[in-house]
């Protein structure tokens, strides 16, 4: 990895993040609390809603915030960790899950590609952030092997494998199964001027694109996990036909990146009594809402860039619930703090 | 060395695309409420290691890791004096050595104590946390110093310091998750983690190269620890670890690097002793291959030193499989001198008996004859030889009495008849008759013992008797048919101890050999070729009945089972009645008491099989109830199967403990002291364990 390319990334990143010396958006209270409930000392987000596992998804969560929250201190225990205990599959991603009471802690060597990517990225930031050169280097290999080995053709489009086994396409069915919430929109023209090689625009659109086809269906909205065909678009086999946990991310990643808002109306139609719910996609209705704080907020935040006026007061500082619903909150509350801060201005205040 | 061990790592930086497969079938996904199927598909990306980096110039041969820096970088002697100055010696000790290593040529300062020198506590607590393998927190102590004091440079020693300790993690991680390809990459790329102080890298890159084919990579690791590393207990575990994944050829000149101590002494010599015996009971097994004369001379010069009862029995085995039955009964002799036990006295039984000696067998065998089922059977084996010897012995009153004893508890007809054939030649009819209507009381289809019966009342004058077994037998026997007419008379011979069919004890290296094979009936039709495979299927049922009970010979009873159900397919009666007696036997030899219940009722069976086969598969039965915590239905089975046969010490024992285990500790107690007299040591801690349970209540 030579210097060259690597600073002139580091530099261009500066916008993404914000100018180097400016106040994080993320409040120090609130990131020490977000520290003190879900990372370990040895560098593990601990995933408090699924027996305390960790993951490669976390793991890149926590080295993205540990960034945005101007904390090197954590992002370094972050990454030792990630590279010691996660990064041991031989082609140089992570392994996706760690269990803490299993022998070897490791359960399952496949990836998750969204993990991936989330750590990659979170390296890119730091480099920048910090201006250090070995991040950007530990970050290209993972980024090259992502774009030429993880990236596959669906109906035409070139699309994200959400791990090296099980969702490619087989003798059965050809059609690969695809996780909608892994396209994290920001993270492709940061991989692109690393990896010019790899169409990552295109892969960016054809996120835009499964979305598109999503409109057509009965709920407007993806399945978490869908299949593609002939032009339309399926719930995938073997997966609960539902828009849930997974796709709820998704409007929280077109918001972050500052996609043009027209993407994001089927989600904000899907929510009522201003909280987005997990949606039967065949039929179009709601199974149960998804309450946390963390969550509402992504519905509140969709509502204010519409017009409606700043979110509700206890929506603007962290909710220490859940690691997923907290983390989603963060992320986006340090988007709004830095690009829309009238929506937590005003209004019912704190 | 250090460059073989560079070069050898580098070399196989060839061998590096696998295909790994990982084989997880489910994978949880997160935020979704159910797991769905997993289809595996093969991973094949390049990996990504940066190999193409030249080979560190290091040439010095220590054990220790090769200096990291390059020469001129200042050697950061921080904690050297932190811990001089609080004292420790013993880290300071330590911290020398390590330093040592990563710069030869440096020596400690004369006196770590000067004052001139104030270590940063930052820097203290950050060495610390490495030394605490505290990696993650260590970074983090950095990174926090960079943030607090910006002109703070971390030195080149504690980066590559704990660069070292996170590839060394990062290598123990991947050789748990069993990503080879990863374990021998992370070692292609820092080599300075394959030295003796951290033995346990080398063994995990060893099994790493086996476990991706490169087995002469993984002889090449255990080599380099053998030449290069010292500890006497780390190379006992070497050679440990290579004996279980490699094969007796690979690990040959591997034991040749052997050390020896002052008196000459091998520090292997346990571990040839061991592949020794292993070769020589893998010669017991079917098809197995011959042990080589020097294993054998290994195992013979062993036991000659430590007179070890089972190495006795084993060699003995070995000495019957190569039909030399007088060296086998001299070493089951010094067996039994060794350790008085059933195996021993078992083993010497056959022996004497293939020596055809059943005095010296029945006398063997007589005092453990209660320990179990194979033994009683055995020794019933040797008396009835011992009865039918020509020119008849005169059998000793004891000897005698305990024949009849165990003829009696186990309602032998063989013995019987044979005793009764005993006693007309001691001119004794009325008594011979006695055993011989007793010996057809017990099986009806005894021939020689209807022919004896018939002798006998003849001599007695027993004329309706005679005529009454002519009527019964004209049919089924020649020379009963023809008694008393002037056709030829054969000789009154009575039959050789026949062969008996496997009982289905687990088979250990020292008791294969007694495996016989089961009465392999009539259809001819060259059965004993079966060692090559054929499908049950291609063969006619009687063709398959023949192949089944060759199989049975041959100890395949899994193979056998498919070969009688073809034959139950047969419109003969009588063969489908084999096939069932065979299938069954098969199923009990398997130790699947159930299937075998099942197989025994495919098709009528003479008396005297289902018999057998009700007290096999009530064994069977019973001891597995037992052995899943079943005791009520062990019991149960074991009173049923008393019913056709007595209870041997074994089962006796094994009813005790069932008794134990549902608190019946009275009956318990009983059975446990009447055994325990008879002298079989096992009885013992039962009935220790009985008498302690019923302390509480008093006795």
């Amino acid at each position: 990895m030579r210097p060259a390319p690597v600073l002139l990334l580091l530099g261009m990143l500066g916008g993404t993040v914000g100018p180097a010396g400016a106040a994080p958006a993320i409040q120090p209270e609130e990131w020490r609390s977000y520290v003190e409930a879900f990372i370990g000392p040895e560098g593990r987000v601990i995933d408090t809603g699924n027996g305390g596992i960790s993951h490669s998804e976390g793991q890149g969560y926590g080295l993205v915030l540990s960034v945005l929250a101007d904390d090197r201190p954590t992002f370094e225990r972050l990454w030792s960790f990630t590279a010691t205990e996660l990064m041991v599959r031989e082609d140089g991603l992570a392994a996706w899950r760690w269990e803490p009471d299993s022998q070897p802690h490791v359960t399952d060597t496949n990836n998750a590609t969204d993990g991936d990517m989330l750590i990659a990225y979170g390296l890119l930031l730091a480099g920048g952030a910090w201006d250090e050169p070995a991040y950007a280097e530990a970050a290209a290999p993972m980024i090259r092997t992502i774009g030429r080995t993880l990236l596959v053709t669906a109906d035409g489009l070139p699309v994200i494998l959400p791990g090296a086994e099980g969702f490619a396409g087989t003798e059965a069915d050809a059609r690969p199964v695809l996780n909608p919430s892994y396209w994290v929109y920001e993270v492709f023209p940061a991989f692109a001027r690393l990896d010019p090689v790899i169409d990552w625009a295109g892969v960016g659109a054809a996120g835009l694109e499964i979305l598109l086809r999503a409109r057509a269906t009965p709920s407007g909205l993806p399945a978490d996990w869908v299949q593609l065909e002939e032009g339309g678009l399926v719930p995938a086999r073997d997966f609960a036909p539902e828009f849930g946990y997974n796709g709820i991310r998704i409007p929280l990643y077109l918001m972050r990146a500052g996609i043009d808002a027209a993407h994001l109306e089927p989600f904000r139609a899907s929510a009522g009594d201003g909280a987005l719910a997990k949606v039967d996609v065949v039929s179009g209705e709601a199974i149960e809402p998804i309450g946390e704080p963390g969550y509402r907020l992504i519905a509140a935040a969709m509502d204010c860039l519409a017009g409606d006026g700043p979110v509700p007061g206890e929506l603007r500082t962290l909710a220490v619930t859940s690691y997923y619903a907290a983390t989603l909150q963060l992320l986006l509350l340090d988007h709004l703090r830095r690009h829309a801060p009238e929506c937590l201005d005003g209004g019912a205040g704190p | 060395m250090r460059q073989l061990v560079l070069l050898f790592v580098l070399a196989l930086a060839g061998v590096l695309s696998y295909a790994v497969a990982t084989g997880s079938a489910w994978q949880s996904r997160l935020h979704a409420d159910e797991t769905a199927p997993r289809l595996v598909a093969q991973a094949q990306p390049p990996v990504q290691t940066t190999i193409d980096q030249p080979a560190p110039q290091a040439s010095s041969p220590a054990s220790a890791a090769p200096p990291a820096a390059s020469p001129g970088t200042p050697v950061d002697e921080t904690a050297l004096r932190y811990f001089a100055q609080q004292g420790d010696t013993v880290r300071m000790q330590r911290e020398i050595e390590r330093l040592r290593a990563l710069h030869p040529g440096w020596e400690p300062p004369a006196d770590p104590l000067a004052q001139d020198y104030v270590p940063d506590p930052d820097i203290i607590r950050i060495w610390e946390l490495f030394s605490a393998g505290d990696y993650a927190g260590a970074r983090a102590a950095i990174a926090a110093k960079q943030q607090a004091d910006p002109g703070f440079v971390p030195s080149a020693d504690l980066l590559q310091s704990l660069a070292l300790g996170e590839a060394g993690l990062r290598l123990r991680n991947a050789s748990d998750a069993g990503e080879y390809a990863t374990v021998i990459a992370i070692a292609a790329n820092t080599p300075d983690l394959l030295v003796c102080a951290s033995i346990d890298n080398l063994w995990r890159l060893a099994e790493a190269f086996v476990g991706t084919g490169a087995r002469s990579r993984a002889i090449d690791a255990y080599s380099y620890i053998l030449t290069n590393c010292t500890d006497a207990a780390e190379r006992y575990a070497t050679m440990q670890k290579a004996i279980d994944l490699l094969e007796r050829d690979e690990v040959e000149p591997l034991l040749a690097m052997e050390r020896t101590d002052a008196e000459g002494a091998g520090e292997f010599a346990a571990l040839r002793v061991d592949l020794a015996r292993r070769a020589v009971a893998a010669a017991l097994e079917t098809g197995g291959a011959q042990p080589s004369p020097a294993d054998v001379a290994l195992l013979e010069r062993e036991v000659a030193r430590s007179g070890n009862a089972e190495d006795y029995r084993l060699l003995g085995y070995y000495e019957l499989s190569r039909s030399r039955p007088n060296e086998a009964r001299r070493l089951f002799q010094s067996a039994m001198d060794a350790e008085p036990s059933a195996a021993s006295a078992e083993a010497l039984g056959v022996a004497l008996l293939q020596l055809r000696d059943p005095e010296a067998a029945e006398a063997a065998l007589a005092g453990h004859r209660d320990d179990n089922d194979t033994i009683a059977a055995l020794y019933l084996d040797a008396a009835a030889a011992l009865l039918a010897t020509e020119p008849r012995l005169s059998v000793d009153q004891t000897v005698l009495g305990r024949i009849v004893d165990a003829t009696m508890a186990a309602r032998n007809a063989n013995a019987a008849q044979e005793l009764g054939w005993y006693a007309y030649a001691f001119q004794q009819p009325r008594t011979a008759a006695e055993w011989f209507r007793l010996a057809l009381s017990w099986q009806a289809d005894l021939e020689p013992a209807a022919y004896g019966l018939m002798v006998a009342a003849n001599a007695l004058g027993d004329t309706a008797t005679v005529e009454t077994i002519r009527g019964q037998w004209r049919e089924r026997s020649s020379r009963i048919a023809t008694f008393g007419t002037n056709a030829p008379v054969s000789q009154a011979v009575p039959p050789l101890p026949r062969e008996r069919p496997e009982t289905g004890q687990p088979a250990t290296p020292a008791a294969v050999a007694t495996s016989t094979p089961a009465p392999a009936p009539q259809t001819s039709s060259g059965a004993r070729s079966c060692q090559v495979y054929v499908p049950a299927a291609s063969l006619s049922p009687g063709a398959a009945l023949s192949h089944g009970w060759c199989l049975m010979a041959l100890n395949r009873p899994a193979q056998a089972v498919d070969h009688f159900a073809r034959a139950l397919q047969s419109p003969s009666e009588r063969i489908r009645s084999d096939a069932a007696y065979g299938q069954s036997l098969a199923y009990v030899r398997l130790g699947l008491g159930d299937e075998a219940a099942v197989a025994a009722a495919a098709a009528p069976l003479t008396d005297k099989r289902a018999i057998e086969l009700e007290i096999a598969i009530l064994t069977q039965q019973a001891t597995s109830a037992y052995a899943i915590g079943d005791y009520a239905r062990a019991i149960d089975l074991l009173d049923r199967r008393a019913r056709f046969a007595p209870e041997r010490n074994d089962l006796l024992t094994l009813r005790a403990w069932s008794y134990y285990h549902l608190r019946r500790y009275r009956e318990a107690q009983r059975i446990f002291a009447a055994v325990a007299a008879t002298g079989y040591g096992d009885a013992a801690s039962g009935l220790e364990a009985s008498r302690a349970a019923l302390q509480p209540f008093g006795q």
